[in-house]
């Protein structure tokens, strides 16, 4: 299949640019990531700067890959990452624009790649728990309820890729920072630091320069592991009980 | 109140205020539809209801201050929200194709200053007379008590003249706009006072829409149908019952 591809160019100092470039004999088996590799060779062949992108596992599961494929964060297939959406989702024909996550807290570093040290950050003030957890506890030593669990488990799903900030149209982190609050909120481990955590994370994240929620939804839609806007209206009651507390 | 003003300096502390002020407003709105529809009952029902509501000074004035309480809290979080929002995201996608959000999520501010606008006219148009100063002098005649004649009020508002026609055109867009506002609005503040559970959660959508809905028809029924020359009708009907009501019992009196 024949593509035309209209890729955003930018390195760090300078203003972007759209550029397009044609993409021949595209395999309708390859990975929309395996696809750009293709363009790439050819670019560096002919002497031009490749495209860059971020990405790793190309498996779905670590996060650091992302970009905006006709309007929509991690392309047209829901609930999958761009490395994993293969090009027999598109036609023959197709012109796709291609667009890097824009936020003022995810600044861009060259073309489609961006600085999330912003959810790192988000991480480092609460994402954790300072028990001694040791090894692997038997299942029974702890007793967690079967809803708990996977509620929990739900909201640990997510990947960091920052695509809820990318589709958000005020690009807040809330969906992120809200499914880092919970995994750890609802489990029994967590309850020690379950109000200063949403405090320091809800903090932090707005610091960094994130956007408020107004419930649009776009986050929830484009999320690859498919973390429910539940969770940030679980994280709006924990905050208030932080606050009432005093934290 | 440290906590409060703590919690407020938070965005989510802002949507909670924006949440409770606009469940105040919204509250209102149904309680001020509800009280609208009266004026099909005739103008004795409709005008002893006016007069009863701005007799009971108590409930006046606790219903105003709340109202002029609420409404500066909840323009002045939107405008503290929408600042913070678009400084998150300085430059647009060349290309976006909404996935969630609606059309009524994303005009929020902009139905927001259409309903701020639209208010400030009503209130000068049918509570301070200021638009059309001849509705202070009308009375009505109610079981002997001298009364302000707001069901002829709401008559020559929306007379079949040229500004009555502009009245109910502007009437009928602003509570478009209010029905926009309210269905995004209603489900929004559940989710952002954190008003979830697994087995409501679908509801939730649906109630507001319901809201909007009723809404929409309970307010546009007053301008439409009285243009259309029904609320006048009704209220002849009603009237003639009453009378005839009455001669009805002094004649088994007699």
């Amino acid at each position: 299949m024949n593509l035309t591809l209209k890729v955003w160019r930018q390195s760090t100092d300078s203003d972007g640019r759209f550029e397009t470039y044609e993409a021949k004999d595209v395999s309708t088996d390859a990975s929309f990531l395996e696809m750009l590799d293709v363009v790439n060779d050819k670019l560096e062949g002919e002497g031009q700067e490749p495209i860059v992108f971020d990405h790793d596992c190309r498996e779905g599961i670590c996060g650091a890959c992302g970009f905006l494929v006709n309007g929509v964060a991690h392309g047209p297939e829901t609930g999958t990452t761009i490395c994993q959406t293969h090009m027999r989702r598109f036609s023959d024909g197709d012109s796709l624009t291609i667009e890097p996550w824009r936020a003022s807290a995810f600044p861009v570093i060259k073309d489609l790649m961006v600085d999330r040290t912003a959810f790192d950050k988000i991480i480092e003030s609460g994402g954790y728990v300072s028990v001694r957890t040791g090894a692997a506890p038997d299942a029974h030593t702890m007793p967690v309820n079967k809803h708990d669990a996977d509620d929990a488990f739900n909201a640990a799903t997510c990947i960091g890729c920052g695509a809820c900030v990318a589709a958000c149209p005020n690009a807040a982190a809330m969906l992120f920072t809200a499914a880092k609050v919970s995994h750890l909120g609802m489990l029994p481990q967590g309850q020690v630091e379950r109000y200063e955590r949403v405090a320091s994370m809800v903090d932090t994240m707005e610091e960094a320069g994130f956007g408020a929620c107004s419930n649009h939804g776009e986050c929830e839609a484009v999320c690859p592991k498919g973390v429910s806007l539940n969770y940030i209206a679980r994280m709006n009651r924990d905050l208030v009980m932080a606050k009432l507390k005093g934290l | 109140m440290s906590w409060f003003t703590n919690l407020y300096a938070s965005s989510i502390g802002k949507k909670l205020i924006m949440a409770l002020t606009g469940l105040i407003i919204f509250g209102f709105a149904v309680g001020h539809m509800s009280g609208n529809l009266l004026i099909f009952l005739g103008p004795d029902v409709f005008n002893g209801y006016a007069a009863a509501l701005k007799g009971n000074l108590p409930l006046l004035w606790v219903t105003r201050l709340t109202l002029l309480a609420a409404f500066p809290l909840h323009i002045f979080s939107a405008i503290q929200l929408k600042r913070l929002n678009a400084a998150a995201r300085p430059s647009n996608y060349g290309e976006w194709q909404p996935q969630a959000s609606t059309r009524s999520s994303r005009t929020m501010i902009y139905g927001g200053v259409v309903l701020l606008f639209f208010i400030v006219y009503h209130i000068l148009h049918f509570t301070l007379h200021i638009q059309q100063p001849e509705f202070a002098a009308l009375t009505y005649n109610l079981d002997g008590e001298q009364v302000h004649g707001a069901f002829e009020m709401v008559l020559m508002g929306f007379a079949p003249t040229g500004m009555g026609i502009f009245h109910v055109v502007l009437y009928l867009a602003a509570m478009v706009a209010l029905c926009l506002h309210i269905y995004h609005g209603v489900w929004s503040a559940m989710q952002s006072l954190g008003l979830n559970h697994p087995k409501y959660n679908d509801l939730r959508k649906r109630v507001a829409a319901a809201f909007a809905f009723v809404l929409l028809i309970g307010f546009s029924a007053g301008p439409l149908l009285t243009i259309a020359g029904v609320t006048k009708a009704a209220g002849e009907a009603f009237t003639k019952q009453s009378v005839d009501q009455v001669d009805t019992d002094a004649t088994v009196r007699r």
